[in-house]
């Protein structure tokens, strides 16, 4: 499989941040009351992701080790603050539904998890297609979530009103901790039986072949 | 280790990196500080778009005003900015209020234009509210269930206590206690603009313990006996109480009865409140200042229904403590007589 599908397919799905590695828990149980603040969180996720992804996979070589971590943190502080500070000019009331949570990417886990785990070890091209898989992921998850949460919790999708029956507590944090277990739950049913199938069409694969080799091997044997 | 061995070292080159990287950094969010700054004018002006949407509004149609500190703070709500409209829309008011005692006594700011008019005489007279915005929240997390039909319809049933978002029949939003600071920050705007663009100035500006007595309130003075008709402001849930309260010269409460009970007619659990009210609070006979001030800090207010035993201490409290001062006011020869 060619690289670069492999770490988007990696990256969207089998190591998708927010259902299978349970990262960046804090703005996802902030954000998915509602779809487009999760949504726009998930895009600037995106943005973010990318570009540390990217620049501190060039400085990979410049970076001592010891230093690694602070170096990171440098990077996506002066990144997030960066995008506070577009946003605010240029998309406030973006800006001001993500509010504090923005700033919070500094330390969301998914950002340094994939400097630590991917960047410093890859190439800069390699490192952004991870960045911007990952983010999709996040995004995807988050939106995902957020509607869940928005359509059962005020009846409404990205602000429209579709239903008049709500549950209120699916508008707050404790009601997106429910979303999100059940979520991930699914989320994880689905891998496992996907990969599963997949097991057992590769077992019945090689024990085709194995077969196909004894039978040669008789063959073999009875011309000799 | 000798300054060459250090120039070479590890610990050196990971100070040289970590550096360079802050410097860039900082460097860079300088500029970008410079570039993308948003001044305290495009703010405003972002602001008042809000208010008047699809409206071309600059900065010529409007003038920011001293704040008077005086009439800007209460313990229902915030003034923070007040704007006065010029052109075409003289006569109306933008004002930042943050409104208080929300949803686990957290805030909600909003901008409120207020409409005002001049009647017969050339005096300026508080007109309605035309719009309220809400711009930012603490701790408000059903904020969202608010529509802007259910501030409208808060509007639309203003009465003489003024706004309230508690025993309103047709305004179920499943976040009455936001839509009630929103009501304490529209109450704010037109006390504001009342008092300070208006000039009515309230009877009992100097008094002490003011903060939960309407401008409705009226003193009559019986020979060295005062009576008061004091109206209450709403507190959270607690609607206005009207209760009439008559103190004796020894400053303490000789009649004590309450007309409109505040905790009545809230909209479910209206009776259960009533009952939790607290006996003491139901008749405060007997009661002098020094008494009424130890409940504030006993715990004796806490039975469930707090607010509105608190509306009761603080009128008895109001009426005990400016005896004096309401004898010398509305008394014979008294200067509001």
């Amino acid at each position: 499989m060619n690289k670069y599908k492999k770490i988007t397919i990696d990256g969207i799905i089998f190591n998708n941040p927010t259902f299978m590695l349970v990262l960046g828990t804090c703005p996802t149980l902030g954000l998915i009351s509602s779809a487009l603040p999760a949504l726009e969180m998930g895009l600037a996720v995106i943005v973010i992701l990318t570009l540390s992804n990217m620049l501190i996979s060039a400085m990979r070589k410049l970076i001592p080790n010891e230093v690694r971590i602070p170096c990171y943190i440098v990077i996506i502080a002066t990144l997030v603050t960066l995008i506070r500070m577009v946003l605010d000019k240029f998309l406030p009331d973006v800006y001001e539904a993500l509010g504090n949570l923005l700033a919070l990417i500094v330390v969301n886990c998914i950002i340094l998890g994939r400097a630590e785990a991917f960047a410093n070890k890859h190439t800069v091209l390699e490192s952004a297609v991870d960045g911007i898989a990952t983010g999709i992921g996040f995004t995807m998850a988050l939106t995902v979530m957020g509607i869940i949460c928005e359509f059962i919790g005020t009846g409404s999708l990205f602000g429209f009103k579709i239903m008049d029956f709500s549950i209120g507590m699916f508008s707050t944090p404790a009601g997106a901790f429910i979303v999100y277990g059940l979520s991930i739950c699914a989320f994880t049913a689905i891998i496992d039986r996907f990969q599963r199938a997949k097991r057992v069409k590769a077992n019945k694969l090689a024990r085709e072949n194995l077969l196909d080799g004894e039978n040669l091997q008789t063959v073999e044997e009875g011309n000799a | 280790m000798t300054a060459k061995q250090f120039f070479k070292s590890t610990a050196f080159k990971c100070i040289a990196v970590l550096l360079s990287i802050m410097l860039v950094c900082g460097v860079l969010l300088t500029f970008c500080n410079a570039l993308f700054y948003v001044t305290d004018e495009e703010r405003t002006a972002r602001a008042i778009a809000k208010v008047f949407p699809g409206e071309e509004v600059t900065t010529a149609d409007y003038t920011e005003d001293a704040l008077n500190e005086e009439h800007a703070e209460t313990v229902n709500y915030e003034v923070t900015a007040a704007y006065s409209m010029t052109g075409e829309r003289e006569g109306m008011y933008l004002l930042t209020v943050v409104g208080l005692n929300g949803y686990q006594s957290g805030t909600v700011t909003c901008w409120v234009l207020v409409n005002t008019t001049l009647d017969g005489e050339g005096n300026r007279q508080f007109d309605g509210i035309e719009r309220v915005v809400v711009t930012g929240n603490e701790k408000q997390s059903f904020i969202s269930k608010i529509s802007d039909s259910a501030i409208q319809s808060v509007i639309d049933k203003q009465d003489s206590d003024g706004f309230t978002a508690y025993n309103t029949t047709g305004i179920s939003t499943g976040a009455t206690f936001s839509l009630g600071a929103i009501a304490n920050a529209m109450n704010g705007a037109r006390d504001y603009v009342n008092r300070v663009y208006c000039g009515a100035i309230s009877d009992y500006a100097d008094y002490e313990y003011n903060d939960y007595i309407s401008d409705a309130t009226t003193v009559t003075v019986d020979g060295t006996n005062v009576n008061y008709t004091i109206v209450t402001t709403s507190n959270g849930p607690a609607n206005a109480f009207t209760i009439e309260i008559t103190v004796d010269p020894d400053g303490r409460i000789s009649a004590y009865e309450i007309k409109v009970n505040g905790s009545n007619g809230t909209a479910q659990d209206g009776q259960a409140y009533l009952d939790k009210m607290s006996a003491i609070a139901k008749d405060l006979t007997g009661q002098n200042l020094a008494s009424l001030e130890a409940m504030l800090d006993d715990g004796s207010l806490s039975t469930g229904a707090t607010r509105s035993n608190t509306l009761c201490v603080q009128a008895a409290l109001f009426a005990t403590a400016n005896y004096e001062r309401a004898l010398e006011d509305f008394g014979q020869g008294g200067a509001q007589q």
